[in-house]
């Protein structure tokens, strides 16, 4: 929410820095996002608002935080004196009574369109609205103000047909298509909320956007101006299905306050009578399932300080929700009721309040406190201490860990699950096993001029069987440029590491362990996997001994460097002044002694492999890069070779 | 008559093999004593001189001179590169040094993680990955159609009961309901968005959860648990400091942030310009959770909090995009 600051000094005079307010704004819940902008309509700050407080989308919502920060009051604007609504009949009609908590419309006369007066055009633009006229204007800036979205629409142009209501509130027809002012289309569905006119032509998406041919035009003399309250989650849904995200669209999707709805029309009809003229000529409220109010009567001391750690007395959390707009009313010693304000829809249980005392409170004025309890009794899952086990029995064997993401390709492998809303193409499926993944991974390394691998992967399988979805713990080895014996003796050792001797069953190339029934690896010519949960099943986990040494890694990018020469080089040398370039080589070494003579030059070539790599900054191309284009300088200067340049 | 002097012939051998200074001379007098036209094929060709009588022991010896000189050479080959006779062997060729096993970054992390919060009686869980909406979201404070819904994007397998879970607190929902109290836990493990991947995010990631429900737990116990386990991660010398936000699953929500490292505070690019940076979340296990879990939230409370282990990963690291992470693009030293 961007909170222009010259326009929020309008209902609370700040007493801080905008960086201090941004920075009380973070505190109070409302995090700073970005920088503070300096536009040519004074300083502008966009503060985080997450989903509970849609009532904080406005600038009055804003001020309301700050001012109970400062311990001051709101200065709230002007509004015009209390209309009597009458009940929808001329003007509005609701069908759709699931989705419209509230609907209020106002018929206003004898309008004159012309440019807003300055103060509204420098807040919108210092908000980022590009000002239109007047009756736009208002209903923007009201919005902003208090987070209720309105609208206005060119009476005149919403036809009187057969005595209907001019504004009709039903849910959309299959395949109705409706044409945003902007121009784009959207085809509805029955669960989208539609405005039409009477003679059941669209006008609007509920609470999402509006149409061109109805809008406030030039020559518009009669206006009818509406605000709304709707159920969010359809709201929600239909401008995530229509991918509209508007102004509108993002406040109903989260859950106003219906009795806001009366605040922001009498504002916007003080501003349109005193910035437009006019006269209201009617006006109807659809209003049927009232807000509720949350009233909580408890013991707000004892709660606050049980799970705050905190020392407050009833008297001074009872002030700090006051600051924010609470009502708050001692019943007993130990019982208190406390009303939210009409704007806080988001007060639902006790606990929600013991929040209110204490973000006021300041959480940086919660005392420290140690846990002093006696732990409970271990549950640490035994698979989990398995594999742990497991990874260090196969890196003494030499493998190295990898993880891969489970999400794969759907290929209607056998039992394979697919995925119903995937990511992408690629990756709308889950895997039935990880070895695929281990030899992508080789194939990585051996692009980097790594052929001789051996790999494992701790992780899951995914598998359906007639709806029913299950998910099965494995790990997985994968070696390149070995023998099959080789792979089989290390199986071996892991089955001698984790007591266990298994009786092996030949399988069309495969290799089945089983021991008592339990299926507890698969070995072929190039991998084998432990089956986690069987082996759980029959080894003794306190018998495995525990190998934990640290490791360690660092990032590493591996280059290539090819030289010319005749063959009289000491190659010892050259690798040295390539190491002795940049202090982020790590090592250089020649991977093949390529001997083929360069008929032409009779010269033969020399791939030198560069390591990079920095324990202590993060490696960037562009270092790389400059450090290569002066290993490049320093051969051909230095010991005068040829040295093959990239493209 | 020709006579096979053994031991005369093996002594000379014995003596050329023992100048020999590499392997190449040694393939040299293999040759000459057993090649084709050698020592040994020499005096063996003189059989035909011998009456048939004599032939046998004649070939007898033969062939036991063959075997020592085969014998002779064989160790005289083994001897050559274990006892580094080679004396022309070339050292100073750079060569591939050995690639040395190691476990991934992200387990050597757990591990360190575990261990610390072990320290502090926590035991560790995983959950399960295929999770129904329930314990994902109803449970954790968010039905169908919340506004906090909008926080994540989920992967579904059955829209819209089965999916993939999207934070680790699936684990807390199911352990509320079926562990005893007090429960003190972690939860690490793999999460997934329905979000394309980029330097910071990507569709699978690792969580890092805690939960604590006992009699008289608090804020002030949360605070102090952020307090020792991210100055462990992050260093002593971290500024922390703690500020209201809101999580479904908690109320009241806290969210620790620390004060940049790269300005001291100041603001620069790192932190957006803020001096600080969001590093976990955090809060109080929201009534309505404890509720559903059949426990009385006027008698226990408890804390959970938990934050993105990749970004713990790669600043431990200095691994500068996350899709690295889990795409088998680390290359280990």
């Amino acid at each position: 929410m961007l909170v222009p600051l010259n326009w929020l000094n309008k209902y609370v005079r700040t007493k801080h820095s905008p960086k201090q307010f941004g920075e009380i704004m973070t505190d109070l819940e409302f995090m700073q996002d970005g920088p503070i902008k300096d536009t040519k309509w004074g300083k502008v700050i966009d503060l985080e608002v997450r989903q509970n407080r849609p009532d904080v989308l406005s600038i009055i919502g804003a001020a309301r935080e700050y001012a109970a920060y400062i311990n001051a009051p709101v200065k709230y604007p002007n509004q015009t004196d209390k209309i009597k609504f009458s009940k929808p009949k001329e003007l509005i009609n609701v069908s759709a009574k699931k989705v419209v908590k509230r609907f209020t419309a106002v018929e206003v006369l004898n309008v004159k369109i012309k440019e807003s007066p300055k103060f509204i055009k420098e807040y919108l633009n210092s908000y980022g609205i590009e000002p239109i006229n007047n009756i736009v204007d208002i209903t923007n800036f009201v919005m902003l103000e208090y987070g209720i979205p309105m609208h206005a629409f060119d009476l005149d142009k919403l036809p009187k047909f057969d005595c209907k209501p001019l504004l009709n509130l039903r849910m959309a027809k299959a395949g109705e298509i409706f044409t945003t002012w902007q121009g784009t289309k959207a085809t509805l569905d029955k669960n989208d909320l539609v405005v039409a006119d009477s003679n059941n032509r669209l006008v609007s998406i509920g609470g999402i956007t509006g149409e061109l041919h109805s809008g406030i035009s030039d020559s518009t003399v009669n206006i009818l101006l509406e605000a709304a309250n709707y159920n969010h989650a359809f709201i929600r849904r239909t401008a995530v299905k229509h991918n509209i995200h508007t102004d509108s669209s993002s406040r109903h999707s989260k859950i106003l306050a219906s009795d806001l709805v009366e605040t922001a029309i009498l504002r916007a009809l003080f501003l349109i009578k005193k910035y437009a003229g006019g006269k209201i000529a009617s006006s109807e409220d659809y209003y049927k399932q009232k807000q509720l109010v949350s009233i909580f009567t408890f013991d707000l001391q004892g709660e606050v300080n049980r799970l705050g750690g905190t020392n407050l007395t009833t008297n001074k959390c009872a002030k700090l929700l006051k600051r924010l707009g609470f009502s708050v009313e001692k019943k007993s010693k130990n019982s208190v009721k406390v009303i939210a304000p009409v704007w806080r829809t988001d007060i639902n249980f006790e606990e929600d309040i013991v929040e209110e005392v204490l973000r006021l409170w300041g959480y940086e004025n919660i005392p420290v406190q140690q846990i002093n309890e006696a732990p409970p009794k271990n549950i640490t899952d035994q698979k989990l201490i398995l594999e742990n086990k497991l990874r260090d029995i196969l890196l003494l064997l030499g493998l190295s860990e990898q993880i891969t993401e489970p999400l794969v390709l759907f290929e209607n492998l056998p039992n394979q699950i697919q995925l119903s809303n995937p990511l992408n193409k690629l990756k709308n499926g889950l895997r039935t096993s990880i070895k695929p993944n281990l030899v992508q991974v080789f194939k990585t390394y051996k692009k980097s001029g790594i052929e001789d691998s051996k790999f494992f992967e701790v992780g899951k399988i995914y598998l359906q069987k007639n709806g029913r979805y299950s998910e099965h713990n494995a790990v997985q080895t994968y070696y390149s440029n070995t023998t099959s014996e080789n792979v089989k003796s290390d199986l071996l050792q892991v089955f001698e590491k984790l007591g266990i001797k298994p009786k092996a069953k030949y399988n069309n190339k495969k290799v089945i362990y089983n021991l008592r029934q339990n299926k507890v690896a698969t070995l072929d010519e190039n991998s084998y996997v432990l089956y986690t949960d069987n082996i759980l099943k029959v080894a003794n986990l306190d018998q495995v001994p525990v190998i934990n040494f640290e490791t360690g890694f660092v990032q590493k990018i591996i280059e290539k460097i090819t030289i010319k020469t005749e063959g009289q080089e000491n190659l010892d040398k050259i690798a040295n002044l390539i190491i002795k370039c940049s202090k982020i080589i790590d090592q250089v070494y020649i991977e093949n002694k390529n001997k083929d003579i360069y008929a032409k030059d009779n010269l033969q070539s020399v791939t030198f492999t560069v390591i990079f790599s920095d324990d202590k900054n993060k490696l960037t191309r562009k270092d790389i890069n400059n450090d290569k284009n002066m290993i490049f300088d320093k051969l051909e200067t230095l010991l005068n070779l040829k040295v093959e340049r990239p493209e | 008559m020709v006579k096979v002097d053994i031991d005369t012939i093996t002594k000379e051998l014995q003596a050329k093999l023992n100048a020999a200074k590499n392997s190449q001379q040694i393939t040299n007098i293999k040759l000459e004593y057993l090649g084709k036209s050698g020592v040994v094929n020499n005096l063996a060709s003189k059989i035909k001189q011998f009456p048939n009588e004599q032939k046998a022991e004649f070939g007898k010896a033969i062939n036991k001179l063959k075997n020592q000189v085969t014998i002779l050479v064989q160790q005289a080959e083994k001897d050559i590169l274990n006892y580094g006779k080679n004396v022309d062997a070339d050292l100073t060729i750079p060569v591939k040094p050995t690639f040395t096993p190691s476990l991934h970054p992200t387990t050597q992390t757990l591990r360190e993680l575990n261990a610390f919060f072990n320290y502090y009686g926590f035991s560790v869980l995983e959950g399960p990955e295929i999770e129904d909406d329930f314990h994902n979201f109803e449970m954790m404070g968010v039905p169908k159609d919340h506004p906090a819904r909008e926080l994540q994007d989920t992967l579904y397998i059955k829209e819209p009961e089965i999916l993939l879970r999207t934070q680790t607190s699936n684990e807390e929902a199911r352990v509320l309901k079926r562990e005893k109290l007090p429960i003190r836990v972690v939860i690490p493990g793999k999460v997934f968005r329905n979000e394309t991947a980029n330097r910071t995010n990507g569709a699978m990631f690792y969580q890092y959860q805690g939960v604590y429900v006992d009699k008289n737990v608090t804020m002030g116990n949360l605070k102090w648990m952020f307090e020792k386990a991210l100055k462990h991660i992050l260093g002593e010398d971290t500024v922390i400091r703690f500020r209201s936000k809101y999580y479904p699953e908690v109320e009241p929500g806290l969210s620790p942030d620390i004060q940049c490292k790269f300005c001291g505070g100041k603001g620069c690019i790192v932190c957006k310009q803020r001096g600080w940076i969001e590093i976990a979340g955090g809060g109080m296990i929201h009534p309505s959770t404890l509720q559903k879990a059949g426990i009385d939230n006027k008698k226990y409370s408890g804390f959970a909090f938990g934050w993105g282990l990749d970004r713990v990963v790669m600043n431990k690291f200095k691994i500068n995009d996350q899709r690295l992470l889990y795409s088998g693009s680390l290359i280990y030293k």
